[in-house]
């Protein structure tokens, strides 16, 4: 064959892959009729009148809805897959999806409602027994049992790392078909509120295959898998007629989850109305973006933190004094409203007063710079070479301050501090770095500030911030060499109280000991700042889940 | 010719071994350590459990001396087995499998644009030379291929997506999503095709045989076609090949801005979480594509041009 002939062989043969490339995995987006083949359940007991999860309204019994309509929602993670043995997509699954479900679920105000589970109590000193919902099916109609139960979270145990650090449950012990006994390795009374969180979902046994290969998740929640493309990182979910919840009253048929990390790109996706539902857009966008008339643009302070941490390694942080001071010298207000554009808060203590375990009757170090140089003058941190800077034993003093660049507000907060700093007449110099830089830095006591970022509800109880900062044995407390003996006893205490009120009240003593001590402070309240389409309707934000839920009553107007 | 091709293979298996042993060891040597940023993956950054670290540090062998963990990571790369992704928890190679095709079709339909817009621009300008046609097409290519990719893509966004509504501003979902990520890509090429291409054309109407194809009375258009682009399309043969293996590890900022799921994007995010069997799994396709590509473009070449030869010299 003459070589012309193969050029033009070749010529065609790409061009056609190029076409064939460019078909795309064809998702539609907008309006479709819904699916009808959902499977049969094989028991097909009705849904019980119980009460829904906190996710869902009361069913509504006007009409049931044509569900014809496409929520599409952007996630900034990036999806890879959806064996939540293996913890993959838990998160996704339970909150944007709602694939999954847990046996407890905690509303607005972190109160732990029924949802997979209807009864718990605490047995013992280191029992627990949760009693199932009656009548709940699995995606391929199964029922959902104890065996089911015990099956997912004993294969978490073995495969996902963070399972026992979190929920301490050391055993589980099937006592009948609806109820478990749970066995941990230290006394909690929080295992209720931790079952809630995206650790404790629940899928079924049938989502792997007979020779043990993950195939699909199979859950109980309101919408049900039908497809993923994990080169594309997009899940689509299906409504579930037979869900035993009844019916949220969406005319929302189907739910796409699609990863688009970078904040600028999922600006503009919303812009675009590719997407209905997206979180983080970048700061500097924000106005644009109020001023769009499809777009509806809202602001919620979050439980996460941007904290402060003085390195007490250090000698003149081990004063109080400078530590206090270097907190009364921050504007945070100006900090809130032209560098965050409003997005987030000012802390009235260490936590975010919407939380029924926040102590906000403590000095709040509010701005105060002719108190934050009296405090350094009395801490023997003065000019006394009159050339605009202070010394400390005689010596300039240049603070480093460091931070990660993991965050976008944690860059902006550190250069505010950099000049409100400058204003009383202290040196510093910043350090934005990766994360594992900063961990580097705090091993090898090279900085003096770390401006960081922590989720206060991570696991949402009223012990488990105190255990992250401020208790001697946890690994931030011990970088520095931080401890509190009573605020380590009053920790204690929290974790083991069974009672409410009391436990919040351990814990907002333990807080103020805390905001004394000025070792670990609060700087700012992290904020969320949604982009949806202005169609969508259903949605709010609760502080007391991992990421955002997109509740099953979501819906879109015509 | 065969001797050639299995030299070059052979210094081929060297370039991988060297530039997959950099990159391993130029991770370790730069601050910080994997387990704390997997756990701070993990967590958010909440909680940098001590234990959780250590049990990391264990699963992954991170406990282990460095020359240990290298000489085990080579033991698996020989079995193609790249190891688990510490940020994924899923084996190197499926995440791949999975991104490669994205990258490749992108990557492929950029430089078929890039050809299609260069080559008939590069052999009119050649044509054109120091005529108006000519200043402009060297003109505007210098401009376009200047600009830096976020911000054409960032245009091509604003005019394409969010006024003219023709293609989605970013994602797979559908078949115009291709467009805007595959012309930002080419727009950067897109300059030096025209111009080897006008330089390839220049060279030979230059040529003698050109002068005698002339005396002799042959057809504007077969001379053009038969003799002159035949004979300058080796030089853009190389580019070519230069882009395509450019194009594996070059897509990253195209990829991140359009949240194109490919290979450039897998490799930014290997980078920032200190994911290193990820990172050596990129670096390897990414070196054994352009080696592969170089050693394909040379035999191509010499197919192409019949007085090129290869010895063992």
């Amino acid at each position: 064959m003459k070589k012309k002939t193969i050029v033009r062989i070749l010529t065609v043969l790409l061009a056609l892959a190029l076409f064939a490339g460019c078909a795309g995995t064809g998702e539609t987006t907008g309006t479709e009729p819904p699916k009808t083949n959902t499977p049969a359940p094989a028991n097909t007991a009705a849904p019980t009148n119980a009460p829904a999860p906190a996710n869902t309204p009361a069913p509504a019994e006007a009409k049931p809805a044509a569900r014809d309509k496409v929520l599409r929602i952007a996630i900034t993670s990036v999806l890879t897959g959806l064996d939540v043995t293996h913890g993959q997509g838990s998160t996704q699954m339970l909150e944007q999806a709602n694939m999954l479900e847990t046996l407890t679920v905690l509303d607005k105000n972190f109160n732990v409602l029924p949802c997979l589970a209807t009864e718990w109590k605490r047995t013992g000193e280191k029992t627990w027994e949760f009693r199932l919902r009656e009548g709940v099916l699995f995606h391929d109609g199964t029922p959902l049992t104890a065996d089911a139960v015990k099956w997912c979270l004993d294969e978490k145990s073995k495969y996902v790392d963070t399972y026992a650090a979190y929920t301490q449950i050391e055993s589980i012990d099937v006592i009948d078909d609806l109820t478990l006994r749970f066995n941990t390795s230290e006394p909690t009374s929080e295992l209720a509120n931790v079952l809630a969180s995206q650790i404790g979902t629940i899928m079924a046994p049938t989502s792997f295959k007979a020779d043990g290969t993950f195939d699909k998740p199979i859950g109980t929640g309101c919408y049900m898998y039908d497809s993923f493309d994990v080169s594309a990182s997009i899940l689509t979910a299906v409504f579930f007629d037979q869900y035993w919840g009844g019916d949220p009253g969406t005319s929302v048929g189907k739910r796409v989850v699609v990863s688009i990390p970078d904040a600028s790109t999922r600006s503009l996706a919303a812009i675009n109305g590719e997407v209905d539902i997206m979180m983080d857009a970048p700061f500097s966008e924000l106005a644009n973006l109020e001023q769009d008339t499809n777009l509806s643009v809202s602001k919620f302070t979050t439980t996460r933190t941007y904290y402060l941490e003085q390195n007490i390694r250090k000698e003149y942080l081990q004063d109080v004094r400078v530590r206090r001071a270097l907190l009364y010298a921050i504007d945070r207000q100006t900090i809130l409203d032209s560098l965050l554009m409003g997005v987030g808060g000012v802390p009235q203590g260490i936590l975010d007063a919407s939380m029924p375990w926040a102590n906000t009757d403590v000095d709040p170090y509010a701005y105060d710079p002719a108190k934050a140089m009296q405090l350094l003058d009395e801490a023997g941190i003065k000019d006394s070479d009159g050339d605009g800077w202070r010394e400390y034993n005689g010596e300039n003093l240049e603070l480093v301050l460091i931070t990660m660049t993991f965050r976008p507000g944690c860059p902006l907060i550190l250069q505010a501090m950099q000049q409100y700093y400058e204003e009383i007449g202290l040196k510093s110099v910043t350090k934005i770095v990766e994360y594992s830089t900063v961990t580097q830095m705090r091993n090898d006591n090279e900085y003096d500030l770390n401006l960081s970022s922590a989720s206060a509800t991570y696991v949402p109880t009223a012990s488990y911030y105190l255990s992250s900062l401020y208790w001697s044995e946890g690994s931030n407390a011990q970088t520095i060499g931080y401890k509190n003996e009573k605020l380590d006893e009053l920790y204690l205490e929290c974790l083991a109280e069974d009672d409410l009120q009391k436990k919040y009240a351990l814990a907002k003593e333990a807080q103020a000991l805390a905001q004394e001590d000025a070792v670990f402070t609060t700087v700012m309240l992290y904020g969320a700042v949604f982009i949806n389409s202005a169609k969508v309707t259903g949605f709010d934000y609760s502080p007391a889940v991992h990421d955002f839920i997109v509740p099953n009553s979501t819906d879109l107007m015509d | 010719m065969l001797k050639y091709i299995v030299k070059r293979l052979l210094v081929m298996l060297l370039v991988l071994w060297a530039v997959s042993t950099m990159t391993y060891f130029m991770v370790h040597v730069t601050p910080g350590d994997a387990a704390t940023a997997i756990v701070f993956n993990l967590t958010g950054g909440t909680n940098m459990d001590e234990e959780l670290i250590e049990r990391i540090n264990k699963r992954f062998d991170l406990d282990k001396p460095v020359y240990v963990q290298y000489f085990n990571w080579l033991l698996g790369v020989f079995r193609m087995d790249f190891g688990i992704s510490y940020r994924y928890n899923m084996p190197v190679m499926d995440m791949i499998k999975a991104r490669l095709p994205n990258t490749a079709r992108l990557g492929l339909t950029a430089v078929f644009l890039s050809a299609l817009i260069g080559i008939p621009l590069g052999v009119l300008s050649a044509l054109r030379q120091n005529r108006l046609l000519d200043h402009t097409s060297r003109v505007a290519t210098l401009f376009i291929g200047s600009v830096p990719g976020f911000l054409s893509g960032l245009v091509l966004i604003i005019i394409f997506s969010l006024k003219l509504k023709w293609f989605p501003t970013s994602g797979m979902k559908t078949a115009g999503s291709i467009v805007l990520p595959a012309v930002t890509l080419a727009l950067g090429m897109v300059a030096t095709t025209t111009r080897m291409m006008r330089t390839g054309m220049l060279d030979v109407l230059r040529q003698d045989f050109m002068v005698v194809a002339k005396a002799k009375g042959i057809r504007r258009s077969s001379m053009l076609v038969s003799h002159a682009f035949r004979n300058a399309l080796p030089s853009i043969v190389t580019v070519i090949g230069l882009q395509i293996g450019h194009i594996l590890g070059g897509s990253v900022l195209v990829e991140t801005i359009f949240a194109w799921p490919g290979l450039g994007s897998l490799l930014n995010d290997a980078v920032s979480n200190r994911d290193t069997p990820m990172l050596e799994g990129c670096v390897i396709l990414i070196t054994f594509g352009y080696t592969a590509i170089n050693l394909l473009v040379d035999v191509v070449y010499a197919w192409l041009d019949p007085r090129v030869k290869y010895t063992e010299g």
